[in-house]
């Protein structure tokens, strides 16, 4: 070994920056200021203590064991971890509707995903718009035959005559030209609808 | 001068090669022997370098191929046999004169015309420490208190499982974990290992947590602060004139001299920092000698003259460690590595053939009645403060015992001018004699006896301040 690489070997940069390694053990502090995973780094099989980051701090995925993690280590110093991202494999692969380009949140196996404030949990599911356009469709078709038949009504008067239709008649008609609107648009015409965010029933 | 019987043996633990690459060293028998070596050198070097030590012993003594040793241990004894006047000469080897342990690294047998030798390099268990990666793959938790931290740490290595740690602080030692906010959540208070990190560089960072200093001692990992290790009570003193020779002293003027220390730690979006001296401990400030504001430097106008304007804060030395969330242990921490950057003022280094510290000096007050015990010099350890004194008939009018008139008088007689004898007089008396053993070498020779080469550097003492 000559002079040059005898100092390049004593000055080389032994730390690591970057890292991969599998979750191992999850440590949630009480109050919720951070949680510390167990990351056995690949492929040597050193385990190191990191703290967890998520995409936003209140747009959280909490990792499961044996997830596959990016850690990061600041300047290079063991004691100072962070767990980055999490990677995808082949058991937990990329789901299908983000394969075609999409951007996809999907919770996972047995887990919910929650819209609300960071203080709260939240427990009104979301509606399933397609559902929603129909029941809205055919309730405002009922309603429209409603105001149609409330607007034509006559029945069999004191004398034994049949009644003149309603006074309100008009504005019945009125109703129904309303109820045939509405389900026009903006629901039969799916303007009610996002084209940009979709969502499924679950199980 | 006195006389002296030096004696060294050195007691080999020899692991024999039984040239089986399968074969499994630990189940081997070790063998003990002691030997009598012909020179033997023992250089204890400062608290974070390994120390060494050479020997040579004549092949008649060790008639050993060195294929047929596989490893060997070793620990050397001194002794002046004078210490008891009319006792048996042979030393017995034990706890009392043991003055190093550890491992040889290159054994070389040479013959020639005027000698047939067997020569031994080797280095302390730091060295052990230092070579050694850690290698369990797992966290190591600083949840228990220190000294229960690092025998857990050294148990992992059977190597170091029989080096004891030992406290020297005088107090007890802290739980590292505790210092961190987070102390007591699931998965905190855990040290991650780097890839390549030794067992040293790991003690080495949990120690400077705790704010102290280690070093390895014989078979004994010593915990300690850098103040500790200047107890008045165990000064040794040197006088050059009496029992030194070959003194030198050297201060590096272009050093950085003026500093203030800062210790950070991240916690949470905050940082919480300790700057010593200002905002270092009462207690420690008083203890060290070193006033509770910040250390200035003079700057100079343009034209010559000092610059009062404003102040002028010496550069601030930064420090980062991780997950302190406690002032008071960042001031701890702060303090120790003050301590540890002030002793770099002034350095330098003396022989003696005495194997006794012994003569007669003053006390900081002038006291020439002070007295003081004999102290065994090869049991003198690393960071051991000594008082080192010159004593000359005719450099007795300038000495820093004397009053500041003598002083000066002495200097204008030879021919300075007033002013420059009156200032240097003056500044010659709040010199502190007090050193503090940086590394020292000892050396017994079958031809030259006993020699001790000390290197040594200044201590802040500042007891001189008041005196005239």
């Amino acid at each position: 070994m000559n002079d040059l690489e005898l100092l390049r070997e004593i000055f080389k940069d032994a730390r690591l920056h970057v890292g991969l390694g599998t979750i191992a053990q999850l440590g949630m502090a009480t109050d919720g200021s951070a949680l510390r995973v167990m990351v056995n780094l690949l492929p040597e099989n050193r385990q190191v203590v990191a703290q967890m980051t998520f995409a936003d701090v209140f747009s959280v995925t909490i990792p499961e064991i044996d997830d596959l993690a990016v850690v990061a280590f600041v300047d290079g110093h063991p004691d100072d971890a962070w767990v980055l991202k999490l990677v995808n494999t082949n058991e937990e692969p990329i789901p299908v509707y983000a394969r075609a380009g999409n951007t996809m949140i999907a919770p996972r196996v047995g887990k919910k995903v929650g819209i609300g404030r960071n203080t709260s949990t939240p427990t009104q599911p979301l509606v399933l718009g397609t559902v929603l356009q129909t029941l809205l469709s055919n309730v405002l078709d009922k309603l429209k035959e409603l105001s149609d038949q409330i607007a034509n009504h006559t029945h069999i008067g004191n004398l034994g005559y049949a009644t003149s239709v309603p006074l309100t008649a008009a504005e019945f008609l009125v109703l129904e030209a309303d109820f045939l609107g509405y389900k026009v648009s903006p629901v039969d015409d799916a303007l009610v609808l996002s084209d940009i965010a979709f969502t499924e029933k679950g199980s | 001068m006195s006389y002296y019987y030096p004696r060294a043996a050195v007691k080999l633990r020899i692991l024999p090669e039984d040239f089986q690459l399968k074969s499994d060293a630990s189940l081997q028998q070790v063998l003990e022997i002691i030997v009598q070596a012909k020179n033997v050198t023992v250089t204890v070097n400062d608290y974070k370098t390994t120390d060494t030590f050479s020997m040579d012993i004549d092949y008649k003594n060790f008639p050993f191929d060195p294929r047929t040793i596989r490893s060997c241990g070793v620990t050397i004894y001194m002794q002046d046999m004078e210490l008891v006047p009319g006792a048996a000469t042979k030393l017995d080897a034990g706890l009392t004169n043991a003055v190093y342990g550890g491992f040889v690294d290159e054994e070389t047998i040479s013959f020639d015309e005027s000698k047939r030798e067997v020569h031994f390099d080797g280095r302390d268990f730091t060295a052990l420490l230092i070579d050694q990666k850690y290698q369990v793959n797992t966290p190591i938790s600083f949840n228990s208190r220190l000294d229960v931290a690092l025998t857990s740490l050294l148990a992992n290595f059977k190597a170091t499982a029989q080096i004891t740690v030992v406290n020297k602080t005088g107090g007890t030692l802290p739980i590292i974990a505790s210092f961190d906010p987070a102390f007591g959540a699931p998965l905190a208070g855990m040290k991650n290992v780097g890839p390549k990190e030794s067992y040293w560089e790991i003690i080495q960072d949990m120690v400077n947590r705790a704010g102290l200093i280690c070093f390895i001692h014989l078979d004994q990992l010593i915990l300690t602060t850098p103040k500790n290790q200047n107890d008045s009570t165990d000064d040794i003193k040197f006088i050059y004139g009496q029992n030194v020779k070959n003194l030198t002293f050297k201060r590096k003027l272009g050093r950085f001299k003026g500093f203030n220390i800062q210790v950070r730690s991240r916690v949470g979006k905050r940082v919480l920092t300790a700057k010593i001296p200002e905002e270092a401990t009462a207690a420690w400030a008083a203890a060290f000698g070193v006033s509770r504001d910040p250390v200035q430097i003079p700057v100079l106008k343009p034209d010559g003259s000092l610059d009062t304007s404003a102040q002028h804060f010496a550069p601030y030395i930064t420090f980062p460690v991780p997950n302190v969330g406690n002032k008071d242990q960042l001031i701890r921490i702060g303090q120790t590595l003050y301590e540890q950057y002030s002793l770099q003022q002034l350095e330098g280094s003396f022989e003696t053939t005495e194997m006794l510290g012994r003569g007669q000096t003053k006390d900081t007050t002038g006291d020439t009645r002070q007295s003081f015990t004999q102290y065994d010099l090869t049991q003198i350890a690393k960071g051991q403060s000594i008082v080192l004194e010159i004593d000359t008939d005719d450099l007795a009018e300038i000495s820093r015992l004397k009053d500041v008139p003598s002083r000066e008088q002495y200097l204008i007689r030879r021919s300075y001018d007033k002013n420059v004898a009156a200032i240097f007089a003056k500044t010659m008396g709040k010199f502190s004699p007090r050193f503090q053993i940086k590394s020292y070498q000892m050396t017994i020779n079958n031809n030259d006896g006993w020699k001790l080469k000390v290197d040594f550097q200044n201590i802040i003492d500042l007891t001189q301040r008041s005196q005239p």
